[in-house]
Formats: structure tokens, sequence, C-alpha cells
């Protein structure tokens, strides 16, 4: 071995750093020996081959990978084998390639030098490497920093860090996640680059997937091709074989994640990019926490600036929502606040009534449209606040016109019908209805996302408010649920006000009901008891009368005073008659009551009904079967011929009369039609009032004797007069309890 | 042999009225214009039938139908009130009458009653 010849290798060997006259420095070492065939393999992925001699033949690669560990193989040359000695360049920590040659050569002073120099270069080769590498990385970290350091809001500053980091580490693309504190769920703030992959988008659990697992362990993962973890993330709908996922960490707690897809090179992840990874995590994670409290201090600010407002416009709505009013007036003013202007501004809103007896709910009234195109007109309405048109509406008398008013009106369920309802009423707060789920409301009111919330009175449930925003589509948010929350309550106390409103009025409505009934049931008694004695007196008279005029016209053989005598009798016999009926009705005797049909006594009425003159006049009788009442039949016989008889004055020149059965409820209803002239208007309201003296024919004691027969009977008589012209009486008789309990 | 009737009442042309109305029917009529002068006439005459107004001077029919009842011959003899006034008619047997009887001028349902009542 030449002495001189190692000193000429190592003069070029370290002339410089290429790694060309590197091999060219060994390739003229190996010329003052037989090797024919020599070759460097340096150790990286893939392996890097530098040809130094091959007098004959080329190196083929599948040999080499197969053979890469073995001290000696084979390899055909020209159809005959030679050996191949492999010297591995390494030390205690890597292998850092191999030296092939051929034919052997010895292991002398020559191999150990060239050994130990190669060694020696290639280790400085990956230190350098790993340091421009390093470089390149901490010019990004710079970079970042320095764009990061003036950002100025989150997701801002999240979407430079997944681009920048994508770019940096020449992936496929980058995904941070933070920590939703209200879900507890790791939501995707930012990504870069992915748009072909499909991560997991929605919410991630603790402890679920990679992320999750990076999450609860606070420790980054690195997944690497040909593993068992790689495989299955290939078969995932991920389809990638690598990734690095690192946790975001802010005093001792994860914050997020940023995780990395796939190197756009055949290279895979290695540890480095790992740690690479956690640095730009510790450099943003701080960046993250104090950005998310920003934010939130800022929403705060905002959220508290928004509460004063709707607490103004709560106070404001107060003050003329709590007025006493009528309480269809009031639920109208409610809905138009929840649903006008940029305050409140729902869609459509509307209100369900609770019927605690039969456990439904039912649509009362509604405020919103139906319709895409009448919404334009909506957001059209004049610039100006809820209760500025309020008091519009107030002053005005504006009336509810929304189309969605006859949409409510028509829904009506049960409790049963929606198994929600016990849960939301339990909760007694807003509900918000579930995105995938179908339920009763959204069936009828066509809507996908809506909110209830009940409105409980001082007692008891009285219903429930409804809102959507079926067409702008606005997510109903925490503000809105607060705001209704707080309306729900004012709502129902002024509900319930209004209810009580409404039943001090009707107390009072009573009240003066009675007091008329009562004024005139005393005239009635006194009335009665005048009358009683008048016709006691007239009837002894009339009795004489009509019996002298009967002997008259049996003696008489005058044809003349027979007739006339006559005469005289029928009309005894009229005014008799007219006085026997008055005093069977004075008598404060019981009533026989008894189950009939009204429709047999009507037609009793009807088929012998007695008037002189009835030539011109037609009967209509329209009846509806089985309307079994609880009656004296004699006394109701009294009323209808009362109201046939006044139809037929009404008429002196003929027509017809109508009567009308029919049910209402737990009423039979008789109506008695006539052609006439009508009850004149200042007549009207007094003409079942004994006391009152008209010179309108007919009407007189009869009507009032009506009255008292079907008060005495707890029914209802009135009178008015048709559009049509004539006048109408309507008599309405409870219907026989036993009916109903046959008809159930 | 004709039945003798008594009737009383206080008015004048009541009186006459069904005077001639019995006797065209083959009665006997005896008249009374009161209570009193009506017990008077039974006591002095038992007739076969008393027809009693109940409103009267004097003595009311009430009254009259009372005493004439106390009359022992007089126990059975049918009597039938008779009135103007209607609200009466549920009470009538309690005062020991046979019959009660609504003034009309209709004299049918009176002959009627009348005829049944002598018959037994």
């Amino acid at each position: 071995m030449n002495f001189e010849a190692i000193l000429k290798f190592l003069e070029d060997f370290h002339r410089d750093f290429y790694i060309e006259n590197k091999i060219e420095a060994i390739k003229s070492l190996l010329k003052s020996t037989n090797i024919n065939f020599a070759y460097l393999i340096i150790n990286k992925q893939p392996l890097e081959i530098h040809k130094i001699i091959d007098e004959n033949s080329n190196l083929i690669l599948a040999d080499l990978e197969n053979n890469i560990n073995k001290e000696v193989f084979q390899i055909s040359e020209n159809e005959k084998k030679i050996d191949i000695y492999n010297i591995q360049i390494s030390d205690e920590q890597n292998v850092y390639g191999w030296l092939l040659i051929s034919p052997n050569l010895e292991l002398t002073e020559f191999t150990k030098v060239l050994k130990a120099e190669l060694t020696c270069y290639l280790k400085q080769t990956l230190i350098n490497q790993t340091y421009l590498k390093k470089a390149h990385q901490l010019e990004t970290i710079c970079l970042l920093s320095e764009k990061v350091s003036n950002f100025y809001d989150l997701k801002h500053l999240l979407d430079i860090v997944t681009e920048y980091v994508t770019k940096a580490l020449n992936s496929k693309g980058t995904v941070i996640r933070l920590v939703n504190r209200n879900s507890n769920l790791l939501e995707v703030m930012s990504e870069y680059g992915l748009d072909d992959i499909s991560i997991r988008r929605y919410g991630i659990k603790p402890g679920d997937g990679i992320s999750g697992e990076v999450w609860s362990t606070k420790k980054p993962r690195l997944v690497i091709p040909d593993t068992e973890e790689s495989k299955k993330l290939l078969d995932s709908k991920l389809k990638i074989r690598s990734l690095i996922c690192v946790p975001l960490i802010f005093e001792n707690e994860v914050t997020g994640t940023l995780s990395v897809y796939e190197k756009l090179s055949d290279k895979p992840f290695e540890e480095e990019d790992k740690i690479f990874l956690e640095v730009i995590a510790g450099l943003v994670s701080p960046l993250i926490a104090y950005s998310e409290a920003l934010e939130r201090e800022q929403n705060l600010t905002k959220q508290i600036v928004k509460n004063l407002e709707n607490l103004h416009i709560i106070t404001e709505l107060n003050k003329i929502i709590m007025q006493p009013r009528k309480i269809d007036e009031l639920l109208f003013l409610i809905l138009t606040a929840l649903t006008f202007g940029k305050d409140i501004g729902f869609n459509r809103a509307g209100l369900f009534m609770y019927n605690a007896q039969t456990g439904t709910f039912q649509g009362m009234i509604g405020v919103g449209c139906e319709h895409e195109y009448e919404i334009q007109v909506w957001e059209k309405l004049p610039d100006m606040t809820t209760v500025q048109w309020l008091e519009l509406i107030e002053k005005n008398k504006i009336k509810n016109e929304s189309t969605f008013n006859n949409t409510i009106r028509q829904v009506r369920f049960d409790i049963s019908d929606f198994p929600i309802i016990i849960q939301i009423l339990r909760s007694g707060s807003v509900y918000v209805s579930m995105i995938h789920e179908r339920d009763i409301i959204k069936e009828k009111l066509h809507v996908e996302e809506y909110a209830l919330v009940p409105l409980m009175g001082k007692e008891d449930l009285l219903g429930m408010l409804y809102v959507d925003n079926k067409f702008n589509k606005k997510p109903i948010d925490e503000n809105y649920i607060r705001l209704l929350q707080t309306f729900a309550s004012q709502a129902a106390l002024a509900i319930e006000n209004s209810r009580l409103y409404s039943e001090i009025t009707n107390a009072n409505e009573l009240l003066k009901t009675a007091k008329q009934e009562l004024l005139v049931k005393e005239k009635l008694a006194t009335v009665g008891e005048m009358l009683t004695t008048l016709a006691h007196e007239i009837r002894n008279p009339l009795t004489a009368i009509g019996g002298f005029a009967n002997i008259i016209s049996k003696k008489t053989e005058n044809p003349t005073v027979r007739e006339l005598a006559e005469k005289i009798y029928v009309h005894a016999s009229k005014m008799d008659n007219m006085f026997r009926e008055f005093l069977l009705l004075a008598k404060h005797n019981t009533l026989s009551y008894l189950s009939i049909d009204i429709n047999e006594i009507i037609l009793d009425c009807i088929e012998n009904f007695d008037y002189p003159n009835l030539k011109n006049i037609s009967f209509v009788f329209n009846k509806t079967d089985n309307l079994i009442v609880n009656v004296d039949k004699n006394m109701i016989k009294v009323v209808i011929n009362n109201l046939l008889k006044n139809a037929i004055q009404a008429m002196p020149k003929g027509g017809k009369i109508i009567i009308e059965t029919k049910k209402e409820n737990s009423y039979a209803v008789i109506c008695v039609e006539d052609e006439g002239h009508g009850i004149p208007s200042d007549v009207l309201p007094n003409i079942f009032d004994p006391f009152y003296t008209t010179k309108f024919n007919g009407f007189g004691i009869g009507l009032s004797i009506s009255y008292k027969i079907i008060k005495q009977h707890d029914g209802i008589i009135y009178a008015e007069n048709k559009e049509s012209g004539g006048a109408k009486f309507t008599v309405k008789l409870p219907l026989s309890t036993k009916e109903e309990a046959q008809n159930e | 042999m004709s039945k003798r009737i008594l009737i009383a009442d206080d008015e004048e042309n009541i009186r006459t009225l069904y005077k001639i109305e019995l006797e065209e029917a083959g009665y006997i009529v005896d008249l009374a214009s009161n209570g009193k002068e009506a017990v008077d006439k039974v006591k002095e005459n038992i007739p076969d039938l008393i027809i009693l107004d109940i409103k009267m001077p004097v003595m009311d029919g009430i009254e009259a139908l009372h005493t004439i009842r106390q009359i022992p011959e007089c126990k059975n003899i049918p009597i039938i009130l008779f009135t103007a006034y209607g609200e009466y008619q549920q009470d009538f047997t309690t005062w020991a009458s046979d019959a009660y009887i609504v003034k009309s001028h209709d004299m049918t349902e009176l002959k009627q009653t009348i005829e049944q009542l002598l018959k037994k």
C-alpha cells in the first residue's frame, strides 16, 4: 500500500465539500488497486447511489435493496456471478451509508482510512442538512411570529398559522381545532389546503380519534407510513398515509390541536417535523388563549350592550302591554313586538293557548307572513322602533292581517301528539327545535327551526309562545333565547292581567244584565197582578155576553140577528181564551215538565193554528230531527203561538213564515222569520219589556209572556231584524240531558 | 121527574144565563146571590145538585160548601165549585166538592159534568 497515495487521497478528499469531488478522490485512490466495481450508497430515503467505478455493468437497484445489510452478496454480470463486498459506513448512533466494492479488498489501513473519512464526511453532511432545515424552520417561525404579533382577530391568526405550517412542512394541509368551552367539543376553527380531504369537521369528544387522543393525553402524535395506524388512516375517509397532531397547551390546559396531513413529496413526516410543530404550537397557544379571552370580552361587552337595549325595549313594551285591554288586542301587540324590525325581528310569531280540561294546545293568533314575497313588504316597514310601531298600531287600531294568523289558527294538538312538550314545560325555559328531528309543529307550520317558550301564569300553564325565522333562516341563538325568556314572563303576566280584566268586565256585564232582568221581573210581577185582577173582573161580564149571544143565536128566527149574535159569541170566545191563557200563566204553580221533541210541539202549533184570514200565509218548517227538550208543553205552545201570531200580524198582505229548528251546542234553537216590516230600532231593545207600550201593532203582553216562559225554562229569547227585511225571533231551550246521554 | 139545581152567584147576569141554559136542558133551577142565601135555600128545600161560585159577598163559595156539608141530609149531594179563577184547579178535592169548573159562556162542560154527577 502506497502511503503517498493515501496522503494524496486525503488532500483531494478534503479540498472541498462537494460530493462529486469526494467521489473523484476515491476513484483516483482505487485506480492503484485491482478494483473494477465500486459504489457509494448514502443512507437516505430513497437510497442515494453514487457510481465510483463500474467497468462492465450497472448496479441494479433491486440487488442493492435486498442485500444492503449483507457483508457479501452476489450479483450477475455477463452471465457470471461476481461477489460484492459491503463495507458499512457507520458509528454507534447511525448507519450513514455503504461502500460496495469488488473484488475483495483486504481489510487494510487503506479501507480503514476510507471508512473513517466517509463516516466523518457523511455524518457532517447530515448535520449540515439538519441545520439547514432547522434554519429554514426558524425562518418560518420568525416570519410567523412577526405576522401573528400584529393580528387582530383569532380567525385571521389561525388562518395565517395553518397556511404557514402547511407550506413550511411541504404538506398537503393543516387544521387547527379549538376546544369549545360550552359544548366541550373540539371544533375546526381554521383549515388550509384540505379541500379534497374529508377530515372530521364536526365536534370531537375527548379521546375520540387522533385529535381527541392528543387532547386527552396532551402528547403529540406522529403517524408514519407502513404502520398499523397508517393503514387505518388509509382505509378511513382520510385516505392519507401520515400525519402529525400536536396539542395547543396554555397554562397546562389543552386549548386545541394542530394537525398536519401528508407530505407532498414521497418523504414521510419525521420526528423533527413533530418537534417543529411543537415549537409552533408553543408560539401560537398563548396567542390563541389571549385572542380567545379578548374575543370573549368583546362578546361580553356586545352582550351587555345588547342586553341593555333589550331591557329598554322590554321596559317600553311593558308600558304598552300592561295597560288593561282586551286579550286579543294584547296578544296582537305582543306578537307584533316579537316580529317587528331590527330590535327583535322574528319572521313569524304565534301563540298556542292551553286548555287544561282537554289537554290540548290551540293556535290562537299569529303574526308574520306565510310567503316569501310578503317578507319584502315586511322589511320595508317605516324605520321606527318597536315601541313607536306599537303605539302607531294602537292609535290607528291596525288589525292583524297576517297570513300566518290563519295558518296557526288551524293548528291544534294534544299533549300526547308532542312528547317533547312535557320536557319543555318541565324546564319552563325556551326550547329550540332539534335540527334533524321531525315533530308535529315542523310538519304543521312547514318550518325547519323554531322555538317555543311556555307562558306560566301564577297557578297554571297559560300557553306557549312560538317563534321562527322561516325565511331569513337566522339561527335562534343565545341572544334570542335570553330575550324570549324575558319576554315570555312579561307576556304571561300581561295575559293573566288581561284575563282578570276581562273577567271583571264580564262580571260587570252579568251584573248589568241581572239588574235589568230583575227590573223586568218586577214589572212582570206588578203587571201580572194588575192584569189578573182585571181579567177576573172582565171575565164575568164576558161570560154573560158570550152566553147571552149564544142563547139569542139559538132562539131567534131572524137570520141577521142570528148572524150578529154568532159574531158576538165568536169574539167573546176569543177574548175569553186570551184571558184564560193569561190567567194560566199568571198562576204561580209549578210547570209540568215533560221530555218531548220540540219539533212535535211546533208541528202541533202549526197544524192547529187558529187565526182569521190565513189565506195568504204559508208556513215553511225546516226541522232538525231529535231535539228533545224538557219543557212544559202547553207553555211552549203559548210561546210558539205568540211568535206565529206576531209574524202574521207583521205581514198584513200575507207572506211566508219560515220556522227552523237546529242544534247548537247544548241548546235546541227555534227561529221564526217573517217577511214583514221588521221591528223599529227604537222598539227592538224593549220588545220583551211588559211596561213598554207602543202603537206598533201586535207586540205587547204576548212577547213578555213568552219571555217569562222561556226564562222559566232556562232558555233564551231574542229578536232581530234580518238584512233582507222582516223580523227574526230566536228561542233557545236547553236540550234534555237524557238526550245528551243517549248521544254519548 | 126533573132534578132540582141550586145556583149561587153574585153576578145577576151569570145567574140569568145559567138559569136559561139549565132550564132549557130540563132542570128546575133555584137561584141564590151569595153563600148565605144558598145555605138558607138548601135548608128550606134540599136540591139534587148545588153549583157555588167561589167569590161572593157575605159568605163565599168555600164557606158555603163547608156549611152545607155539615147538614146531614146534604152529605152526599154533588156540589160543583164554579169560578172565573183558574188557579185552584188542583185543590178542589180537599174542599170536598165533587167538581170544579171554570166559568165560561160555553155551557158544554158544565152540562156534561152535571149529567155525570146526577147519574151516580
